[in-house]
């Protein structure tokens, strides 16, 4: 039987995943730094959480797998894109592993991880995913050997909305669960600045004009509102996107996911172009290392190269066109 | 008014369902014509869809006018019924350019939408959503502009770069083939007929490289 270990660390999460080569997960462990009340991360503070208990959650994983070292035949890691201090973390200890006990290593990008593992657990082959999350707000699908941006976001992404007005708002971290919880209680809508570009939209425009709300309107009245634009726009984007690609399903994944303003939304609008809406359990949204395990998985089945120590590098800024897909048939 | 999209609707033969609205083909006075009608999108709460629906009513048909005024071909405004979101424009024959574009025309294609474009943004006009599936080739061979839904009247340069940005984009992920050569040819004629040409084609540059994560040599900010 092959195992393969998937280290994750590009943000706030560093976690260690081991699947077999059937898709079935063994362990999935995951520490994760927290900022200061209300603060964001702080990228070396973060890196250094992360140095610390790495070690421990490697052996941990084995240990939940009940396998050891030796059996492990490819290591994952996420490479990009990310927060530097935190990706060079996992990077090294990666590097290490492959290095000292031999093992074939794959640099795995994190985007990929996440749409990869929803297509395989929700056991659907050619969607739409929309990957919304404190890294990415994109609308991809697949085609012709890799997975293309159909729509986007220009500025910042629906996770940093969220957190960055939790943030102002005194709301703790992380942000995207109590702003939903909040805006359940709200009734009037405030009319904010709504942005579609084509298929792209643009957030920072509503992001401040939300901030300025607070001084006016109850905090419940403007999560709502908040809440209410920033998905119509991405739903719109979605929906134009669609009639565009012609796919018969859409996958929402990353971490905004779990929010169920946003599907109930995201399933009125698939309705219409009869189109199934989808989402993984919510514990498989937020980063893991099972994500990046089974892109690991996939490399390694389908015979891809892997990436010598001395050359695996880390990218803070990749895009997820540029990854090749191997396992994929255009 | 409610009653007339229904009475209209009785007649009416469903033909397509785009991203914001529905088509239906219907009789109007005697001629074929087309009938576009924004529903109500159960997605979006009543107060912000109301608005959005009715503002992108209003502004597509009045941008159709004044670009017909101007001779831009876009098919006739005939009738708008403005409580129900819909207007009523005539039925255009002829093909969608995304699914006739090929090796022989699209050459012609890229000199004649460049003109056309070069033309709209000369009027303060950019279209918000200028794909090669919202031309279309009509049988006595001209190029029409249709779906003024995002459009916009404006003289800012970044928008009418949004709307060369859009285009590069369809036509780099669908016409792999011709993109970089059609474009080329577009730029040109686009530059020879609009004065402010230039600066669009430096915005253009400019956020074409404002999506996410583009590594360090590319972007342009942050």
């Amino acid at each position: 039987m092959n195992y393969i270990m998937g280290i994750e660390s590009t943000a706030h999460t560093f976690a260690v995943g081991i699947v077999n080569e059937n898709f079935e997960i063994l362990a999935d462990i995951r520490y994760i730094y927290r900022p200061r009340r209300s603060m964001g991360i702080e990228p070396r503070e973060a890196a250094e959480h992360h140095s610390k208990i790495a070690a421990k959650a490697v052996k941990e994983a084995l240990s939940t797998a009940k396998i050891s070292l030796e059996d492990i035949s490819a290591i994952a890691y996420s490479y990009g894109p990310g927060l530097g201090p935190c990706l060079r973390i996992g990077a090294t200890i990666s590097r290490f592993l492959a290095a000292y006990y031999d093992i074939p290593l794959y640099p795995v990008h994190h985007g990929l991880g996440h749409v990869e593992l929803a297509c395989q657990l929700l056991g659907i082959n050619d969607p739409m995913v929309v990957l919304v999350s404190g890294g990415h707000t994109a609308i991809l699908g697949f085609s012709e050997g890799r997975w293309r941006v159909y729509g986007e976001t220009l500025d910042i992404t629906l996770g940093n909305l969220l957190d960055s007005f939790a943030r102002e708002a005194g709301i703790p971290f992380p942000g995207g669960p109590k702003i939903e919880e909040i805006a359940r209680k709200g009734k009037r809508y405030i009319e904010m600045p709504y942005a579609v570009k084509g298929n792209n939209i643009v957030y920072s425009g509503l992001l401040t004009y939300a901030i300025d709300m607070l001084r006016k309107y109850p905090l419940e009245d403007v999560c709502y509102s908040l809440q209410e634009t920033a998905f119509s726009a991405l739903v719109e984007a979605c929906e134009r996107a669609l009639v565009q690609l012609k796919k018969r399903d859409i996958i929402i994944a990353g971490g905004v996911a779990p929010n169920n303003r946003l599907l109930e939304m995201m399933k009125k609008m698939g309705e219409q172009h009869m189109v199934g809406v989808h989402r993984l359990e919510s514990r498989y949204n937020p980063d893991n290392g099972i994500q990046i395990a089974i892109v690991g998985l996939l490399y390694y089945k389908s015979g891809y190269p892997p990436t010598e120590p001395s050359k695996a590098i880390i990218k803070q800024r990749v895009r997820i066109e540029r990854e090749e897909v191997p396992w994929r048939k255009c | 008014m409610e009653k007339m999209l229904e009475e209209i609707l009785s007649n009416a033969k469903f033909i397509y369902r785009g991203a914001e609205s529905d088509l239906y083909e219907i009789n109007f006075l005697g001629r074929k014509a087309i009938l576009k009608w924004r529903k109500p999108k159960p997605y979006r709460i009543e107060a912000l869809d109301r608005y959005i629906r009715k503002e992108r009513t209003i502004r597509e048909v009045t941008v159709m006018l004044k670009l017909r005024r101007y001779g831009v071909n876009v098919p006739r405004v005939f009738h708008i019924l403005i409580e129900n979101n819909a207007f009523i424009m005539e039925k255009l024959s002829g093909v969608i350019v995304r699914d006739t574009i090929n090796l022989e025309n699209y050459k012609w294609i890229a000199k004649e939408l460049g003109r056309i474009v070069a033309k709209m943004h000369n009027l303060n006009i950019v279209h918000g959503d200028l794909t090669t599936s919202n031309v279309i080739l009509s049988p006595d061979h001209k190029l029409y502009l249709i779906d003024f839904g995002l459009s916009a009247v404006t003289t800012k340069i970044e928008e009418m770069a949004v709307d060369l940005e859009l285009l590069y984009r369809v036509l780099e992920s669908t016409h792999t083939r011709i993109y970089n050569e059609f474009f080329e040819i577009f730029k040109e004629i686009y530059l020879n007929n609009f004065s402010y040409g230039c600066d669009v084609l430096r915005e253009f540059e400019r956020i074409r490289r404002m999506g996410r994560y583009i590594p360090k040599e590319e972007r342009v900010w942050r």
